[in-house]
Protein backbone atom coordinates (compact mmCIF):
# COMPACT_ATOMS: atom_id res chain seq x y z
CA UNK A 1 0.00 0.00 0.00
CA UNK A 2 1.01 3.20 -0.34
CA UNK A 3 2.96 5.16 2.34
CA UNK A 4 0.38 8.03 3.15
CA UNK A 5 1.09 10.13 6.42
CA UNK A 6 -2.74 9.53 7.42
CA UNK A 7 -2.22 5.76 7.77
CA UNK A 8 0.67 6.27 10.70
CA UNK A 9 -1.84 7.88 13.03
CA UNK A 10 -5.47 7.23 14.92
CA UNK A 11 -8.08 9.55 16.22
CA UNK A 12 -7.25 8.23 19.99
CA UNK A 13 -9.22 10.67 22.23
CA UNK A 14 -12.27 13.19 21.66
CA UNK A 15 -13.75 15.72 24.29
CA UNK A 16 -16.44 18.50 24.57
CA UNK A 17 -17.29 20.88 26.57
CA UNK A 18 -20.87 22.56 28.25
CA UNK A 19 -21.89 23.66 25.25
CA UNK A 20 -24.66 26.97 25.42
CA UNK A 21 -26.31 29.37 23.54
CA UNK A 22 -24.42 32.07 26.25
CA UNK A 23 -22.81 30.25 29.30
CA UNK A 24 -20.82 33.25 30.29
CA UNK A 25 -18.22 30.77 31.41
CA UNK A 26 -14.45 31.60 31.03
CA UNK A 27 -13.25 30.42 27.43
CA UNK A 28 -10.11 29.13 28.66
CA UNK A 29 -11.91 27.64 31.42
CA UNK A 30 -14.85 25.75 28.94
CA UNK A 31 -11.31 25.01 26.86
CA UNK A 32 -9.55 23.33 29.35
CA UNK A 33 -12.73 21.15 30.04
CA UNK A 34 -12.50 19.90 26.68
CA UNK A 35 -9.22 19.24 26.04
CA UNK A 36 -9.43 17.33 29.69
CA UNK A 37 -12.01 15.18 28.53
CA UNK A 38 -10.62 14.33 25.13
CA UNK A 39 -7.05 13.42 26.84
CA UNK A 40 -8.83 11.28 29.38
CA UNK A 41 -10.62 9.46 26.41
CA UNK A 42 -7.70 8.68 24.64
CA UNK A 43 -6.46 6.86 27.67
CA UNK A 44 -3.31 9.29 28.44
CA UNK A 45 -2.12 11.89 31.21
CA UNK A 46 -2.12 15.47 30.21
CA UNK A 47 2.45 14.59 30.64
CA UNK A 48 1.64 12.20 27.56
CA UNK A 49 0.88 15.13 25.57
CA UNK A 50 3.61 16.94 23.62
CA UNK A 51 2.26 18.29 20.74
CA UNK A 52 -0.39 21.01 20.42
CA UNK A 53 -2.15 22.42 17.54
CA UNK A 54 -4.97 24.77 17.03
CA UNK A 55 -7.15 27.06 14.87
CA UNK A 56 -7.31 29.68 14.39
CA UNK A 57 -4.99 30.47 17.64
CA UNK A 58 -5.39 33.76 18.95
CA UNK A 59 -5.96 35.54 15.74
CA UNK A 60 -10.38 36.83 16.08
CA UNK A 61 -11.64 38.25 13.50
CA UNK A 62 -15.14 38.57 15.19
CA UNK A 63 -16.31 39.07 18.82
CA UNK A 64 -15.90 35.65 20.68
CA UNK A 65 -14.00 33.75 17.05
CA UNK A 66 -11.61 31.87 19.21
CA UNK A 67 -11.20 31.10 22.83
CA UNK A 68 -8.17 30.40 23.84
CA UNK A 69 -4.94 30.37 21.53
CA UNK A 70 -2.01 28.00 21.96
CA UNK A 71 -0.49 29.67 24.90
CA UNK A 72 -3.30 29.50 27.07
CA UNK A 73 -3.36 25.80 26.96
CA UNK A 74 -0.28 25.31 27.59
CA UNK A 75 -0.02 27.47 30.37
CA UNK A 76 -3.20 26.53 31.89
CA UNK A 77 -2.76 22.87 31.43
CA UNK A 78 1.21 22.72 32.03
CA UNK A 79 2.17 20.82 28.63
CA UNK A 80 5.82 20.97 27.24
CA UNK A 81 6.04 19.95 23.61
CA UNK A 82 8.36 18.97 21.56
CA UNK A 83 6.21 20.50 18.54
CA UNK A 84 2.90 22.94 18.52
CA UNK A 85 1.54 25.48 16.27
CA UNK A 86 -1.97 27.25 16.14
CA UNK A 87 -2.63 29.57 13.26
CA UNK A 88 -5.69 30.50 11.07
CA UNK A 89 -3.33 30.80 7.33
CA UNK A 90 -4.59 26.38 6.49
CA UNK A 91 -6.97 24.51 4.81
CA UNK A 92 -10.13 25.86 6.88
CA UNK A 93 -11.01 24.90 10.64
CA UNK A 94 -9.83 21.11 10.32
CA UNK A 95 -6.19 22.29 8.88
CA UNK A 96 -4.74 22.09 12.64
CA UNK A 97 -6.16 18.31 12.83
CA UNK A 98 -4.40 17.83 9.42
CA UNK A 99 -0.84 19.91 10.95
CA UNK A 100 -1.07 17.07 13.93
CA UNK A 101 -1.41 14.42 11.64
CA UNK A 102 1.63 15.46 9.54
CA UNK A 103 3.86 16.03 12.95
CA UNK A 104 2.83 12.77 14.76
CA UNK A 105 3.60 10.46 11.52
CA UNK A 106 6.37 12.78 10.92
CA UNK A 107 7.79 11.46 14.33
CA UNK A 108 7.43 15.35 15.61
CA UNK A 109 5.41 14.26 18.54
CA UNK A 110 3.41 11.23 19.75
CA UNK A 111 0.38 12.72 21.05
CA UNK A 112 -0.82 15.91 19.97
CA UNK A 113 -4.03 17.62 21.44
CA UNK A 114 -5.89 19.99 18.72
CA UNK A 115 -8.56 21.85 20.02
CA UNK A 116 -11.48 24.79 18.46
CA UNK A 117 -13.09 27.19 21.12
CA UNK A 118 -15.61 30.09 20.55
CA UNK A 119 -17.58 32.09 23.30
CA UNK A 120 -19.48 34.01 20.60
CA UNK A 121 -22.64 33.61 21.89
CA UNK A 122 -21.62 35.42 25.27
CA UNK A 123 -19.15 37.93 23.33
CA UNK A 124 -21.84 38.60 20.89
CA UNK A 125 -24.48 39.20 23.97
CA UNK A 126 -28.35 39.36 23.63
CA UNK A 127 -30.24 40.92 21.35
CA UNK A 128 -29.59 39.83 18.14
CA UNK A 129 -25.94 38.47 16.21
CA UNK A 130 -23.47 40.63 16.36
CA UNK A 131 -20.68 39.48 14.47
CA UNK A 132 -20.28 42.54 12.81
CA UNK A 133 -18.63 45.37 14.14
CA UNK A 134 -19.93 49.04 12.85
CA UNK A 135 -16.57 51.12 11.80
CA UNK A 136 -16.10 54.01 9.81
CA UNK A 137 -13.52 51.84 7.97
CA UNK A 138 -13.77 48.81 6.25
CA UNK A 139 -10.29 47.33 5.33
CA UNK A 140 -9.28 43.88 3.90
CA UNK A 141 -12.00 41.60 2.99
CA UNK A 142 -14.71 43.27 4.41
CA UNK A 143 -13.65 46.57 2.58
CA UNK A 144 -15.77 45.25 -0.30
CA UNK A 145 -18.88 43.29 1.30
CA UNK A 146 -19.46 46.10 4.45
CA UNK A 147 -19.95 49.20 2.48
CA UNK A 148 -22.71 47.77 0.68
CA UNK A 149 -24.16 46.03 4.35
CA UNK A 150 -23.31 42.61 2.66
CA UNK A 151 -22.57 40.09 5.44
CA UNK A 152 -21.67 36.17 5.38
CA UNK A 153 -25.32 35.33 5.08
CA UNK A 154 -26.05 37.74 1.86
CA UNK A 155 -22.87 35.80 0.28
CA UNK A 156 -24.10 32.60 1.20
CA UNK A 157 -27.66 33.95 -0.38
CA UNK A 158 -26.48 34.78 -3.56
CA UNK A 159 -24.66 31.48 -3.80
CA UNK A 160 -28.10 30.07 -3.29
CA UNK A 161 -29.87 32.21 -5.91
CA UNK A 162 -27.48 31.24 -8.44
CA UNK A 163 -28.04 27.45 -7.43
CA UNK A 164 -32.30 28.14 -7.64
CA UNK A 165 -31.45 29.62 -11.28
CA UNK A 166 -28.72 27.21 -13.09
CA UNK A 167 -29.88 23.83 -10.79
CA UNK A 168 -33.49 24.03 -10.01
CA UNK A 169 -32.84 24.61 -6.38
CA UNK A 170 -36.00 25.40 -4.22
CA UNK A 171 -36.41 26.42 -1.05
CA UNK A 172 -38.46 23.24 -0.16
CA UNK A 173 -35.66 21.47 -0.80
CA UNK A 174 -33.31 23.24 0.69
CA UNK A 175 -35.22 23.00 3.95
CA UNK A 176 -34.27 19.54 4.77
CA UNK A 177 -31.01 19.67 6.06
CA UNK A 178 -32.14 22.11 8.54
CA UNK A 179 -35.52 20.22 9.20
CA UNK A 180 -33.37 16.91 9.62
CA UNK A 181 -30.82 18.62 11.76
CA UNK A 182 -33.50 19.71 14.18
CA UNK A 183 -34.92 16.11 14.20
CA UNK A 184 -31.21 14.79 14.92
CA UNK A 185 -30.66 17.41 17.45
CA UNK A 186 -33.83 15.84 19.37
CA UNK A 187 -31.31 12.67 19.91
CA UNK A 188 -28.82 14.49 21.40
CA UNK A 189 -28.54 16.48 24.37
CA UNK A 190 -25.87 18.53 24.18
CA UNK A 191 -27.67 20.55 20.87
CA UNK A 192 -28.57 24.04 21.59
CA UNK A 193 -32.09 23.97 19.80
CA UNK A 194 -34.07 20.55 20.02
CA UNK A 195 -37.51 21.28 19.38
CA UNK A 196 -38.77 19.86 16.41
CA UNK A 197 -39.27 21.92 13.27
CA UNK A 198 -41.76 21.39 10.21
CA UNK A 199 -41.45 22.14 6.47
CA UNK A 200 -44.17 24.83 7.34
CA UNK A 201 -42.27 26.63 10.49
CA UNK A 202 -39.35 27.05 7.99
CA UNK A 203 -41.46 28.26 4.65
CA UNK A 204 -43.09 30.52 7.06
CA UNK A 205 -39.39 31.45 9.14
CA UNK A 206 -38.24 35.27 8.99
CA UNK A 207 -35.66 35.58 6.19
CA UNK A 208 -32.75 36.93 6.89
CA UNK A 209 -31.36 37.80 3.40
CA UNK A 210 -33.94 36.26 0.52
CA UNK A 211 -34.01 33.04 -0.39
CA UNK A 212 -32.46 32.57 3.35
CA UNK A 213 -34.38 32.25 6.30
CA UNK A 214 -33.69 32.34 10.61
CA UNK A 215 -33.16 28.87 9.85
CA UNK A 216 -30.66 28.44 7.16
CA UNK A 217 -27.81 30.08 10.00
CA UNK A 218 -26.08 28.21 12.41
CA UNK A 219 -26.28 29.06 16.19
CA UNK A 220 -23.36 31.25 17.77
CA UNK A 221 -22.55 29.51 21.27
CA UNK A 222 -20.33 28.67 23.55
CA UNK A 223 -18.19 25.77 23.51
CA UNK A 224 -14.88 24.02 22.85
CA UNK A 225 -14.12 20.49 21.16
CA UNK A 226 -10.83 18.59 21.27
CA UNK A 227 -9.07 16.24 20.01
CA UNK A 228 -5.87 13.47 20.66
CA UNK A 229 -3.81 12.61 17.59
CA UNK A 230 -1.78 9.68 18.05
CA UNK A 231 0.50 7.50 16.59
CA UNK A 232 -1.24 4.44 15.10
CA UNK A 233 0.16 1.90 17.51
CA UNK A 234 -1.68 3.35 20.65
CA UNK A 235 -4.88 1.88 18.71
CA UNK A 236 -3.85 -1.19 20.92
CA UNK A 237 -4.04 0.81 24.22
CA UNK A 238 -7.52 2.58 24.00
CA UNK A 239 -10.28 1.29 25.90
CA UNK A 240 -12.66 1.60 22.78
CA UNK A 241 -12.05 1.38 18.86
CA UNK A 242 -9.63 4.01 17.38
CA UNK A 243 -10.62 5.99 14.78
CA UNK A 244 -8.53 5.63 11.77
CA UNK A 245 -7.94 7.98 8.77
CA UNK A 246 -8.23 6.30 5.75
CA UNK A 247 -7.52 9.69 3.30
CA UNK A 248 -7.33 13.17 3.59
CA UNK A 249 -7.71 15.87 1.20
CA UNK A 250 -6.70 19.94 2.03
CA UNK A 251 -7.95 22.28 -0.26
CA UNK A 252 -7.03 26.06 -0.87
CA UNK A 253 -8.86 27.05 -4.25
CA UNK A 254 -9.89 29.93 -5.83
CA UNK A 255 -9.15 33.33 -4.80
CA UNK A 256 -10.20 34.31 -1.04
CA UNK A 257 -12.57 36.35 -1.83
CA UNK A 258 -16.14 35.22 -3.11
CA UNK A 259 -16.52 37.19 -5.61
CA UNK A 260 -13.63 36.35 -7.02
CA UNK A 261 -13.91 33.17 -7.56
CA UNK A 262 -14.76 31.14 -10.99
CA UNK A 263 -18.17 29.89 -9.85
CA UNK A 264 -20.57 31.05 -7.49
CA UNK A 265 -22.52 28.51 -7.19
CA UNK A 266 -19.23 26.47 -5.69
CA UNK A 267 -16.55 26.84 -2.72
CA UNK A 268 -13.25 25.60 -2.11
CA UNK A 269 -14.24 21.81 -1.84
CA UNK A 270 -14.37 21.75 -5.42
CA UNK A 271 -11.37 20.23 -5.77
CA UNK A 272 -12.24 17.93 -2.96
CA UNK A 273 -12.94 14.98 -4.42
CA UNK A 274 -9.36 13.87 -4.64
CA UNK A 275 -10.19 12.19 -1.76
CA UNK A 276 -10.89 9.37 -3.63
CA UNK A 277 -7.90 9.03 -5.49
CA UNK A 278 -6.13 8.11 -1.88
CA UNK A 279 -8.84 5.05 -1.17
CA UNK A 280 -10.18 2.12 -2.39
CA UNK A 281 -13.62 3.11 -0.45
CA UNK A 282 -15.89 4.69 -2.51
CA UNK A 283 -19.15 7.22 -1.71
CA UNK A 284 -21.29 4.43 -1.83
CA UNK A 285 -19.25 2.92 1.20
CA UNK A 286 -19.48 5.44 3.46
CA UNK A 287 -22.11 5.18 6.44
CA UNK A 288 -22.05 8.34 7.58
CA UNK A 289 -21.43 12.36 6.24
CA UNK A 290 -20.40 14.98 9.18
CA UNK A 291 -21.03 17.83 6.35
CA UNK A 292 -20.03 21.59 7.34
CA UNK A 293 -23.34 23.71 7.36
CA UNK A 294 -22.59 27.16 8.56
CA UNK A 295 -25.22 28.21 6.35
CA UNK A 296 -27.55 25.06 5.02
CA UNK A 297 -26.19 25.63 1.48
CA UNK A 298 -22.83 23.91 2.22
CA UNK A 299 -23.94 20.83 2.73
CA UNK A 300 -25.01 20.72 -0.60
CA UNK A 301 -21.58 21.95 -2.21
CA UNK A 302 -19.97 18.91 0.36
CA UNK A 303 -22.61 16.39 -0.59
CA UNK A 304 -21.81 17.13 -4.40
CA UNK A 305 -18.23 17.35 -4.16
CA UNK A 306 -17.51 14.47 -2.24
CA UNK A 307 -19.27 12.72 -5.13
CA UNK A 308 -22.35 11.72 -3.22
CA UNK A 309 -24.53 12.89 -5.75
CA UNK A 310 -23.79 15.12 -8.97
CA UNK A 311 -23.20 18.63 -9.14
CA UNK A 312 -26.21 20.73 -8.73
CA UNK A 313 -28.33 17.51 -7.83
CA UNK A 314 -27.95 18.04 -4.23
CA UNK A 315 -31.36 19.51 -3.54
CA UNK A 316 -33.07 16.69 -4.94
CA UNK A 317 -30.64 14.56 -3.04
CA UNK A 318 -32.07 15.84 0.21
CA UNK A 319 -35.83 16.61 -0.88
CA UNK A 320 -38.00 14.57 1.35
CA UNK A 321 -35.44 14.24 4.63
CA UNK A 322 -35.36 10.49 4.62
CA UNK A 323 -31.74 9.64 2.86
CA UNK A 324 -30.03 12.10 5.29
CA UNK A 325 -31.83 10.93 8.89
CA UNK A 326 -30.63 8.44 11.09
CA UNK A 327 -31.27 5.22 9.60
CA UNK A 328 -31.42 6.86 5.62
CA UNK A 329 -29.17 5.90 2.95
CA UNK A 330 -26.55 8.28 3.95
CA UNK A 331 -27.25 10.01 7.88
CA UNK A 332 -25.96 13.40 7.77
CA UNK A 333 -25.16 15.27 10.85
CA UNK A 334 -26.82 13.26 13.62
CA UNK A 335 -25.34 16.05 16.13
CA UNK A 336 -28.11 18.62 14.80
CA UNK A 337 -24.93 19.97 13.34
CA UNK A 338 -24.06 23.79 13.37
CA UNK A 339 -27.62 24.66 12.82
CA UNK A 340 -29.31 23.29 15.66
CA UNK A 341 -26.30 22.06 17.56
CA UNK A 342 -24.41 24.90 18.02
CA UNK A 343 -21.69 26.41 15.64
CA UNK A 344 -18.72 24.61 16.77
CA UNK A 345 -16.63 25.81 13.57
CA UNK A 346 -16.51 22.54 11.83
CA UNK A 347 -14.90 20.47 15.26
CA UNK A 348 -18.40 19.33 16.38
CA UNK A 349 -18.35 17.23 12.79
CA UNK A 350 -15.31 15.61 13.40
CA UNK A 351 -16.21 14.92 16.98
CA UNK A 352 -19.65 13.45 16.04
CA UNK A 353 -18.00 11.32 13.13
CA UNK A 354 -15.65 10.08 15.76
CA UNK A 355 -18.44 9.24 17.80
CA UNK A 356 -20.26 7.22 15.25
CA UNK A 357 -17.36 5.15 14.10
CA UNK A 358 -16.56 3.57 17.35
CA UNK A 359 -20.35 3.04 17.93
CA UNK A 360 -20.75 5.25 20.76
CA UNK A 361 -23.43 8.10 19.02
CA UNK A 362 -25.45 7.34 22.24
CA UNK A 363 -29.49 7.42 20.94
CA UNK A 364 -28.81 8.46 17.52
CA UNK A 365 -25.92 5.67 16.65
CA UNK A 366 -25.85 4.81 13.20
CA UNK A 367 -26.38 0.91 13.20
CA UNK A 368 -22.96 -0.54 12.22
CA UNK A 369 -21.10 2.23 11.10
CA UNK A 370 -17.49 1.24 10.45
CA UNK A 371 -16.48 4.33 7.71
CA UNK A 372 -17.34 8.10 8.27
CA UNK A 373 -17.06 11.03 5.67
CA UNK A 374 -15.93 14.48 7.09
CA UNK A 375 -16.64 17.72 5.23
CA UNK A 376 -15.45 20.83 6.67
CA UNK A 377 -14.99 24.59 5.91
CA UNK A 378 -17.02 26.97 3.45
CA UNK A 379 -16.61 29.51 0.63
CA UNK A 380 -13.02 30.05 -0.28
CA UNK A 381 -11.63 30.35 2.72
CA UNK A 382 -10.29 26.48 2.71
CA UNK A 383 -11.72 23.13 3.12
CA UNK A 384 -10.30 20.08 4.62
CA UNK A 385 -12.45 16.70 4.05
CA UNK A 386 -11.70 13.30 5.95
CA UNK A 387 -12.63 9.81 5.48
CA UNK A 388 -12.74 8.04 8.55
CA UNK A 389 -13.21 4.35 9.74
CA UNK A 390 -13.17 2.13 12.59
CA UNK A 391 -9.97 0.63 13.70
CA UNK B 1 -35.85 59.00 8.84
CA UNK B 2 -35.14 59.94 6.07
CA UNK B 3 -31.81 58.95 4.37
CA UNK B 4 -30.18 62.58 5.12
CA UNK B 5 -30.69 61.80 9.03
CA UNK B 6 -29.05 58.21 8.69
CA UNK B 7 -25.27 58.11 9.41
CA UNK B 8 -22.69 57.71 6.72
CA UNK B 9 -21.85 53.82 5.46
CA UNK B 10 -19.07 52.16 6.17
CA UNK B 11 -16.12 53.70 3.64
CA UNK B 12 -13.48 51.03 2.38
CA UNK B 13 -9.72 51.56 3.11
CA UNK B 14 -8.65 53.88 0.02
CA UNK B 15 -4.77 52.61 -0.88
CA UNK B 16 -3.16 52.85 -3.79
CA UNK B 17 -4.57 48.89 -5.19
CA UNK B 18 -8.04 49.95 -5.11
CA UNK B 19 -8.13 54.21 -5.37
CA UNK B 20 -9.24 54.20 -9.10
CA UNK B 21 -12.42 51.68 -7.91
CA UNK B 22 -13.33 53.48 -5.27
CA UNK B 23 -12.89 56.86 -6.60
CA UNK B 24 -13.34 57.58 -10.08
CA UNK B 25 -17.24 57.25 -9.57
CA UNK B 26 -16.90 61.41 -9.05
CA UNK B 27 -16.28 61.72 -13.08
CA UNK B 28 -18.75 59.27 -13.53
CA UNK B 29 -16.75 56.67 -14.90
CA UNK B 30 -16.35 52.71 -13.69
CA UNK B 31 -12.83 51.65 -13.42
CA UNK B 32 -11.75 47.78 -12.95
CA UNK B 33 -8.38 46.35 -13.74
CA UNK B 34 -7.17 45.22 -16.56
CA UNK B 35 -4.71 42.51 -17.48
CA UNK B 36 -3.76 42.97 -21.44
CA UNK B 37 -1.78 39.65 -21.35
CA UNK B 38 -4.81 37.46 -20.89
CA UNK B 39 -7.34 40.31 -22.19
CA UNK B 40 -9.58 40.01 -19.35
CA UNK B 41 -10.09 42.26 -16.07
CA UNK B 42 -9.09 41.44 -12.74
CA UNK B 43 -11.30 41.89 -9.60
CA UNK B 44 -10.75 42.59 -6.89
CA UNK B 45 -7.66 44.37 -7.74
CA UNK B 46 -4.41 42.22 -7.61
CA UNK B 47 -0.63 42.77 -7.52
CA UNK B 48 -0.13 40.24 -10.30
CA UNK B 49 -2.89 38.43 -12.70
CA UNK B 50 -3.33 35.22 -10.77
CA UNK B 51 -4.07 34.01 -14.42
CA UNK B 52 -1.29 35.42 -16.19
CA UNK B 53 1.00 36.58 -13.62
CA UNK B 54 1.44 40.08 -15.51
CA UNK B 55 2.53 42.50 -12.79
CA UNK B 56 1.74 45.00 -15.25
CA UNK B 57 -2.19 45.51 -14.89
CA UNK B 58 -3.99 48.76 -16.08
CA UNK B 59 -6.72 50.47 -14.65
CA UNK B 60 -9.37 50.54 -17.64
CA UNK B 61 -12.50 52.91 -18.07
CA UNK B 62 -15.59 50.39 -18.82
CA UNK B 63 -18.88 50.86 -20.39
CA UNK B 64 -20.48 50.66 -17.20
CA UNK B 65 -22.85 47.83 -18.47
CA UNK B 66 -23.60 44.38 -16.82
CA UNK B 67 -25.77 41.89 -16.11
CA UNK B 68 -27.66 40.79 -13.10
CA UNK B 69 -25.57 37.21 -12.16
CA UNK B 70 -27.50 36.88 -8.59
CA UNK B 71 -29.24 38.83 -6.48
CA UNK B 72 -30.82 38.98 -2.73
CA UNK B 73 -32.57 41.31 -0.70
CA UNK B 74 -31.08 41.34 2.79
CA UNK B 75 -34.07 41.78 5.11
CA UNK B 76 -32.48 41.51 8.73
CA UNK B 77 -31.12 44.94 9.51
CA UNK B 78 -26.87 44.82 10.23
CA UNK B 79 -26.08 48.53 9.83
CA UNK B 80 -27.66 51.27 11.35
CA UNK B 81 -26.03 53.22 8.06
CA UNK B 82 -27.71 50.63 5.91
CA UNK B 83 -31.31 50.77 6.24
CA UNK B 84 -33.20 46.96 5.28
CA UNK B 85 -34.67 45.55 2.76
CA UNK B 86 -31.69 46.50 0.59
CA UNK B 87 -30.96 44.43 -2.92
CA UNK B 88 -27.29 43.14 -3.34
CA UNK B 89 -26.08 41.34 -6.28
CA UNK B 90 -23.17 39.63 -8.10
CA UNK B 91 -23.34 42.09 -11.26
CA UNK B 92 -21.10 40.34 -14.13
CA UNK B 93 -19.13 43.15 -16.33
CA UNK B 94 -19.74 43.34 -19.98
CA UNK B 95 -16.57 43.65 -21.11
CA UNK B 96 -15.48 40.45 -19.68
CA UNK B 97 -18.67 38.29 -18.32
CA UNK B 98 -15.84 36.00 -16.37
CA UNK B 99 -15.79 39.11 -14.15
CA UNK B 100 -18.38 39.78 -11.41
CA UNK B 101 -18.41 42.76 -8.94
CA UNK B 102 -20.26 42.56 -5.69
CA UNK B 103 -22.38 45.87 -5.30
CA UNK B 104 -25.88 47.38 -4.70
CA UNK B 105 -29.13 47.13 -7.26
CA UNK B 106 -30.82 50.61 -6.50
CA UNK B 107 -33.56 51.91 -8.49
CA UNK B 108 -35.57 48.26 -8.45
CA UNK B 109 -37.45 46.56 -5.88
CA UNK B 110 -37.01 42.77 -5.63
CA UNK B 111 -40.27 41.80 -7.04
CA UNK B 112 -38.77 43.48 -10.27
CA UNK B 113 -35.03 41.72 -10.18
CA UNK B 114 -34.48 38.67 -12.45
CA UNK B 115 -31.07 36.64 -12.76
CA UNK B 116 -30.03 37.75 -16.79
CA UNK B 117 -31.37 41.54 -16.25
CA UNK B 118 -29.34 43.90 -17.83
CA UNK B 119 -27.61 46.80 -15.52
CA UNK B 120 -25.84 49.85 -15.57
CA UNK B 121 -23.62 51.84 -13.08
CA UNK B 122 -24.41 54.43 -10.87
CA UNK B 123 -22.62 55.95 -8.02
CA UNK B 124 -22.99 56.83 -4.37
CA UNK B 125 -20.87 59.16 -2.81
CA UNK B 126 -19.48 58.16 0.86
CA UNK B 127 -17.97 61.65 2.34
CA UNK B 128 -14.46 61.39 3.75
CA UNK B 129 -13.20 64.80 5.79
CA UNK B 130 -9.66 63.10 5.59
CA UNK B 131 -9.19 61.92 1.93
CA UNK B 132 -11.09 61.67 -1.25
CA UNK B 133 -14.79 60.90 -0.89
CA UNK B 134 -16.02 57.67 -1.85
CA UNK B 135 -18.08 56.65 -4.78
CA UNK B 136 -19.67 53.12 -4.32
CA UNK B 137 -20.09 51.94 -7.80
CA UNK B 138 -23.73 50.54 -7.44
CA UNK B 139 -26.35 49.49 -10.32
CA UNK B 140 -29.62 50.02 -11.55
CA UNK B 141 -31.74 48.63 -14.69
CA UNK B 142 -31.53 49.37 -18.14
CA UNK B 143 -29.31 49.06 -20.79
CA UNK B 144 -27.08 51.86 -21.80
CA UNK B 145 -25.81 55.12 -19.55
Amino acid sequence: MTDRFEHKVVISGVGQSEIGRRLGRDPVVLTAEACLRAIADAGLAVTDIDGLATYPGSTSPGPGFTGAGLRDVQMHLGITTTWCEGGIETSGQLGAVVNAMLAVAGGAANHVLVWRSLWEGSAQGTGGRKAYSVTDVADGLPAWQLPYGATAVSLAALMVRARMHRYGLTREQLAWGPIVSRRHAGMNPSAVYRDPLSLEDYLSARMISTPMCLYDCDVPCDAATAVVVSRAEHASDLDHPAVAVEAISSTLDDRYQWEGGRDVTRMSSSAAGEIWERTDLRPADIDYAALYDGFSVFTHCWLEDLGFCEVGDAGAFVEGGERISLGGELPMNTDGGQLSGGRLHGYGFLHEACLQVRGEATGRQVEGAQTAAVGVGASNSGTTAMILRRA
Amino acid sequence: MSAADLPPRPRPAVNERNAPYWTSGADGRLVVQRCDAGDHLVHPPALLCPRDHNDELRWAELSGRGHVESWTEVVHQWLPSVPAPYVLAFVTLDEDPTTRVLTALVGVEADDVEVGMPVRVCFERVPDEDGPDVYLPMFTPGEAP
